[in-house]
């Protein structure tokens, strides 16, 4: 098996795409994380000089003094040090969840359609161990992407603190913040397993490319739809069956098991927040255990699809 | 193995993919150290039974042995000892030719990878082990192909059309070269290729198959005299036809107006004139006609297109 993922990690680190989405993810999340700090700035100034602030597009009108106070000391908690190595973490998902995807699917999908697969499996590879191989190879790539940018945050925080606060720098919460790449890390396999079963049983990389992407944009579209309804519904009012619907389709999904697995031993994440404030809290489970229970169960699921899939299947001309 | 010289054996062979039968109870045995040519039109079912004896298509009835292994049980074994290409060779185009090497090396283990520079040089790419695959002409994908096949030092190698994109020189190369594996080297080569010519100059045996079935199989000399003859240009060739085929060495004689064509040995020609004089009978035309691997197969091809129940 090791000599199967030294093969792929070798593929892996001379292929161009897995160097610039790295590349890429990390320019992203620096700019997320001045974004944060310009954010914290103008809500101090406001805060201070008593204007009005300026609120999310989604909201109908801007948001109050307390509100404003609320997310500055928010903004001000994550973005302290060591804490920020946490918050830089769970803000890579953003776009660190499309890239794996992206480079799942186009990495996994190559073997179909270059046609090496064949040539793989002539080596006397069993199909088992060679998708094993490539699972492990995709999460050793996805755990590169978590410590680049734990290294960053590790790097950069200090200055990051210095923005958002005049506090000296402590080390408490260290051991905590650490701990959220490596359950990000952790929450990359259903990710990866989840491509490679696409990627398998479409035998090409296009089509898992289109359906993987396709389900990580619905559900963020789906977390999109709970401050919708904050918006429509007042607190205590009944929610229309179809929203309830879709916020128990919304609380199985990979993304938001991820979103509770990452925010480990916090009160609230952001959409569990928005649900319990329109009394939709038991549609939204925020125990992190369920939510890692979910992550296994989505990881185990898809490699056994993904192996049972392989293994019946004739591998001819370039599939 | 089971039959000691038995590198690859079939059994009754069979793959259907729905309504079609691809390949059908196909028998053949290939022997250790030989050159088996294994032949056949487009659409014959060559690539299958190949795809079959190397694990990526699963057989619909039938079995095989490759190496003594059963390849519906324990073929990964086996796999091990055998090189192969498959229709044309994939390789990854932004990883170098030696770095593609490179990659089936660590799968087959940590000391084939000092084999790399020698393979490289055997094949003739030396020069261009460090040039990305994707920069290379078909012709050095083959060659490249070829190396990835010997890199575990394979007993068995399994070759389809390992000459295409190959130009002149290269194809007369790869003849010597196989030639020199099978014979220096002893290792065994199953090719399957198009090139009737290539075949008949490096094969010790023959299969030919049809729309999925064994239709011929033999030494190539032995095939090629059973279709050698004489042609002739006779009045009164359908008694002469009769005459011949009593001769015990003449294997057939069929005429087509007045044109005989006798199947027996082209140098026994004056005996075959001497039994028809006794007859008074006189060819205003003889030739002999000496058949190529490539007449034979279209010989046999044709003549299974026209039954088509054979």
């Amino acid at each position: 098996m090791h000599r199967l993922i030294a093969a792929d990690w070798l593929k892996t680190r001379r292929y161009w795409l897995s160097w610039t989405l790295l590349g890429l993810m990390i320019v992203i999340l620096v700019l997320q994380i001045n974004g944060k700090i310009d954010r914290l700035a103008e809500l101090e100034a406001a805060l201070a000089s008593g204007a009005e602030i300026e609120g999310s597009p989604l909201e109908p009108q801007a948001p109050t003094a307390e509100a404003g106070l609320v997310e500055a000391e928010w903004l001000r908690e994550n973005l302290r040090y060591p804490a920020v190595i946490g918050y830089a973490a769970r803000l890579a998902t953003n776009s660190g969840w499309f890239f794996l995807i992206l480079l799942t699917a186009v990495m996994g999908g190559e073997d179909y359609t270059r046609g090496t697969l064949r040539s793989l499996l002539t080596r006397g590879i069993g199909r088992g161990r060679y998708l094993m191989a490539r699972c492990l190879t995709f999460w050793l790539v996805a755990g590169v992407g978590v410590l680049a940018v734990t290294l960053l945050a590790v790097a950069g925080g200090p200055y990051v603190h210095s923005q958002a606060t005049d506090d000296p720098i402590s080390l408490k919460g260290l051991g905590e913040a650490l701990l959220v790449p490596v359950r990000l890390w952790l929450a990359c396999l259903p990710y990866i397993t989840a491509i490679l079963f696409l990627v398998v049983l479409a035998r090409q990389a296009g089509p898992a490319l289109g359906v993987g992407i396709g389900l990580r944009a619905m559900e963020i579209l789906s977390g999109l739809v709970l401050p919708i309804m904050e918006i429509l519904i007042s607190s205590g009012a009944d929610v229309p069956l179809i929203f309830r619907l879709e916020t128990h389709l919304f609380s199985v999904t990979i993304g938001y098991s991820a979103d509770i697995f990452l925010n480990w031993g916090r009160a609230f994440t952001e959409a569990a927040l928005t649900a319990s404030k329109i009394g939709l809290d038991s549609n939204m489970p925020a125990s992190p255990w369920r939510a890692a229970a979910f992550l296994a169960g989505y990881t185990i699921l898809f490699l056994g699809a993904a192996m049972w899939v392989l293994r019946r299947r004739d591998v001819t001309y370039k599939g | 193995m089971s039959a000691s010289t038995a590198v690859i054996r079939t059994y009754d062979l069979t793959k259907r993919f729905k309504k079609i039968t691809a390949v059908d109870g196909v028998n053949f045995t290939v022997h250790q150290g030989e050159v088996f040519g294994f032949l056949g039109p487009n659409g014959a079912g060559k690539t299958t039974t190949i795809a079959m004896l190397l694990g990526l298509v699963r057989p619909t009835a039938g079995s095989a042995e490759v190496l003594g292994h059963d390849i519906r049980r324990n073929l990964s074994s086996a796999l091990r000892r055998v090189g192969a290409i498959v229709e044309t060779p994939a390789f990854y185009p932004y990883l170098s030719g030696s770095d593609n090497l490179c990659i089936f090396a660590h799968i087959l283990g940590d000391e084939v990878e000092a084999r790399i520079p020698a393979l490289l040089e055997q094949v003739g790419l030396k020069g261009r082990g460090k040039d990305k695959v994707g920069t290379y002409s078909l012709g050095m994908r083959q060659r490249l192909g070829l190396a990835s096949a010997l890199l575990g030092d394979p007993e068995l190698l399994i070759l389809d059309e390992p000459t295409n994109g190959l130009d002149p020189a290269g194809m007369q190369e790869m003849r010597v070269f196989l030639c020199r594996l099978a014979e220096e080297e002893g290792r065994t080569v199953f090719l399957s290729s198009h090139l009737l010519h290539e075949v008949e100059q490096v094969c010790d045996r023959v299969l030919i198959l049809n729309k999925g079935q064994v239709i011929a199989q033999g030494q190539v000399g032995e095939l090629l005299s059973q279709a050698h003859g004489v042609e002739m240009r006779i009045e009164g060739a359908a008694q002469a036809a009769g005459i011949l085929t009593g001769l015990d060495w003449v294997q057939n004689a069929r005429h087509e107006g007045n044109r005989l064509h006798v199947q027996a040995p082209p140098e026994r020609a004056p005996e075959l004139l001497a039994a028809l004089a006794i007859h008074d009978l006189f060819p205003s035309e003889v030739r002999p006609v000496v058949s190529t691997l490539e007449s034979v197969f279209l010989d046999l091809t044709h003549d299974a297109e026209e039954t088509p129940d054979a």
